[in-house]
């Protein structure tokens, strides 16, 4: 089984050997930690491993906001899905997993071990998934559901602004602050590393956002993101989400342009979401909603806005995907 | 200090209640319009509007031949809406009755509209800005013949700020120091939204002028000496708590011991706002609007929040006189003060204009054309 197949989860030092059944019938068929185990791939070193591990990772969620949310405050959220559309640039090869673990002493709920399933997922990584009793049924749930829709990630990021960067040496972590405020900001971007910026690779793209070294790593990277975004145009936006708050979003593509996917993940993932409504830039003609536990998906009306369309959505507490038709 | 005597504390009131009477005698009273007015259709709005205006004695000497600048509401930031209603059709003025208004300005000769708001938070363009709300920004370009937008959020196209004064010394500030679009012009008109508001009861013709202040001088990242290059944040800090000065540069407070209290310190800063920059055409976009109060932030507050739909058209040439028949039309009693409807909190801001002679909220005084307000009247509370 290739490494591009593994669904990882940490063995937990409680669990004896029998405890594999727990892992019959749901997709984690790899285990980090975990003795030789029948039909089940172990890992027991993560570093030997052939996969990229994400640096830096954390456990999604809305951070605290002592000033609130006022008439326009967004809420700080801290979430991995931009670190690991990086680690895909950076090792295209290599499959990118979040190794963080589960906050001790705190009151967690299943939909939050759902998100953090999800908040790597959406974007083609994997959280190496520390199982709790407390969540099994929800993560597996959530695992599940990505292991349903792998041809996904075959989808490439729909993108009017590449982002063009090596994440290295000093400009790393200005860079990367770069592609989490973007992310934030729903701004449809690429990235692209400095030795593949061809006028292939960069074809389509209205503009190029460089963080290359001569960029001081003083400047301040919500600025440079707010800068690209203004330099863009909100005319040239392929993605507007209104109420979106806590939800990050990602607009990807088929292999042949003519079927689109927006991930959006709710990182306050204990409450459903306000109601948000989406609007795109192609005039998609026909659009279908997708929710973790929902055995199939419902169609949504499309309603024709200028060149483009807006979709109502209903509230969703985690995670919710619209598969686009032209 | 001696007690006052008895005769003296009549005498006294009795000054005090002649004062009052006084001043809302003298406050100005003139004539309202109101449409019924269903639609955004433009064609609709044309007509509609076009009739408020000969009602009003028509646009034309007003404005031809002059630099017109237009006051919009944009509250709040563009990627809210109330659920699943659009901005423009719950808590912003609709782009139709913005454009309607330019065009109709434009047929009357006026010979340069300047479309302003201080969009939260940001000095990029106001295009921009109504581009995240998927507004169509040429459209309102097009529907005159020199159209401009302005963000007046900060120092904006001009070398300086420009100081206005409030006639009388004002409430809170005996002036402010704003964008030069608002002294750069010759017409200044208020395109406000039917409104309830959380800290001042009522969002009209003169509320929408609250936003005119920068915040990089009354806002909470303002300049603590010069005013901010960039806007940062609200005007919470400085003027709805007053727990900062604005920037060094701009006059300060007029009585620091003043209360701290947004529903003291609002209104009396929006009546000295359009005193020191008066409103010549008032129109309030009561076609379809929000209950509850001023956007979609309140919503979590107030459970009944919701998307109405009035349809009406309100325009006065007096902003006072205008928002006191809007506040007719909402079901309110233009005479009410703090701790009755809708000023449950706050004090009254149609009040404290009359006071500084800005115009009468006297409802008896003001003559009332088109659709009458019983016929208009949309109850808010109900």
């Amino acid at each position: 089984m290739p490494p591009s197949d593994w669904v990882p989860l940490r063995w937990l030092a409680a669990w004896s050997r029998s405890d594999v059944s727990r892992l019959r019938g749901t997709p984690f068929n790899c285990v980090i930690g975990a003795p030789e185990l029948d039909g089940i791939h172990t890992i027991a070193d993560l570093n030997t491993a052939p996969v990229h591990i994400v640096g830096g990772g954390k456990w999604p969620r809305v951070a605290p906001n002592p000033g609130g949310a006022g008439p326009t405050g967004q809420p700080w959220v801290d979430s991995n899905g931009y670190a690991v559309r990086i680690a895909q640039a950076i090792d295209p090869a290599k499959p990118a997993w979040l190794a963080y673990s589960v906050p001790a002493s705190q009151a967690l709920r299943p939909a939050q071990f759902a998100l953090a399933v999800c908040d790597a997922a959406a974007y083609g990584g994997h959280w190496i998934v520390c199982p709790d009793d407390r969540a099994w049924d929800a993560t597996v749930a959530a695992a599940r559901f990505f292991e349903q829709h792998k041809s996904w990630c075959t989808y490439h990021p729909a993108a009017r602004l590449a982002v063009v960067a090596d994440f290295s040496g000093p400009q790393r972590a200005l860079a990367t602050e770069v592609v989490n405020l973007l992310t934030r900001r729903q701004v449809a971007f690429k990235i692209v590393r400095e030795k593949d910026a061809t006028e292939a690779n960069l074809r389509g793209m209205l503009e190029v956002l460089r963080i290359d070294a001569h960029e001081p790593a003083s400047r301040d990277p919500y600025t440079i993101a707010s800068e690209a975004h203004l330099k863009l145009s909100r005319r040239n936006d392929l993605l507007r989400l209104w109420n979106a708050g806590s939800i990050n979003s990602f607009y990807t593509l088929s292999p042949d342009d003519r079927r689109g996917l927006l991930q959006l993940i709710n990182y306050a993932a204990h409450e459903p979401s306000r109601l948000i409504t989406v609007g795109l830039a192609r005039a998609w003609a026909s659009a279908r909603l997708w929710m973790l536990n929902a055995a199939a998906a419902t169609s949504v009306e499309v309603r024709r806005v200028r060149d483009g369309i807006e979709l109502d959505l209903p509230p969703f507490a985690v995670y919710a995907a619209i598969e686009l038709q032209s | 200090m001696r007690n006052l005597t008895r005769r003296e504390l009549l005498a006294g009131s009795a000054a005090a209640l002649t004062a009052v009477r006084m001043a809302r005698a003298d406050a100005p009273a003139g004539r309202v319009a109101i449409s019924r007015c269903r639609t955004y259709d433009p064609a609709a709005l044309n007509a509609a509007l076009s009739s408020m205006f000969d009602q009003l004695g028509g646009i034309q000497p007003l404005v031809a031949g002059k630099t017109v600048a237009i006051k919009i509401n944009l509250t709040g930031s563009p990627d809210q809406r109330l659920g699943h209603t659009p901005a423009e059709r719950a808590h912003w003025t609709h782009p139709h009755v913005i454009g309607a208004t330019v065009h109709l300005l434009d047929r009357a000769g006026a010979r340069r509209i300047r479309l302003l708001e201080s969009p939260w938070n940001t000095a990029a363009p106001l295009e921009e800005y109504m581009l995240e709300a998927n507004w169509e920004p040429r459209d309102l370009l097009n529907a005159g013949s020199h159209v401009e937008f302005e963000n007046t959020n900060w120092l904006g196209n001009a070398k300086k700020y420009s100081r206005l004064s409030v006639p009388r010394g004002g409430h809170m500030f005996r002036a402010y120091d704003l964008n030069h679009s608002y002294a750069d012009c010759d017409v200044f008109v208020s395109i406000a939204k039917l409104k309830e508001h959380a800290t001042a009861g009522v969002t009209l013709s003169m509320k929408n002028c609250f936003g005119i202040t920068p915040c990089t001088i009354y806002g909470d990242g303002a300049g603590v000496d010069e005013p901010s290059p960039v806007p940062h944040g609200g005007r919470g800090s400085v003027i709805h708590a007053g727990k900062r000065a604005p920037s060094k540069s701009a006059l300060p407070e007029n009585d620091l011991s003043s209360p701290r209290d947004g529903g003291y310190r609002v209104p009396r800063v929006v009546a000295d706002l359009i005193s020191a920059r008066p409103i010549h055409l008032a129109i309030i976009d009561g076609i379809e609007t929000m209950t509850g109060g001023e956007g979609p932030w309140i919503a979590d507050r107030v459970a009944r929040c919701k998307h109405v739909a009035p349809g009406v058209l309100i325009a006065g040439t007096n902003p006072v006189n205008t928002d006191t028949v809007a506040m007719a039309v909402m079901g309110f009693d233009p005479m009410a003060d703090r701790g009755r409807a809708p000023f449950e909190t706050c004090d009254s801001t149609l009040h404290l204009a009359e006071e500084l002679g800005a115009g009468s909220r006297d409802l008896s005084r003001i003559e009332v054309t088109g659709t009458p307000v019983r016929k208009a009247r949309f109850p808010f509370r109900a």
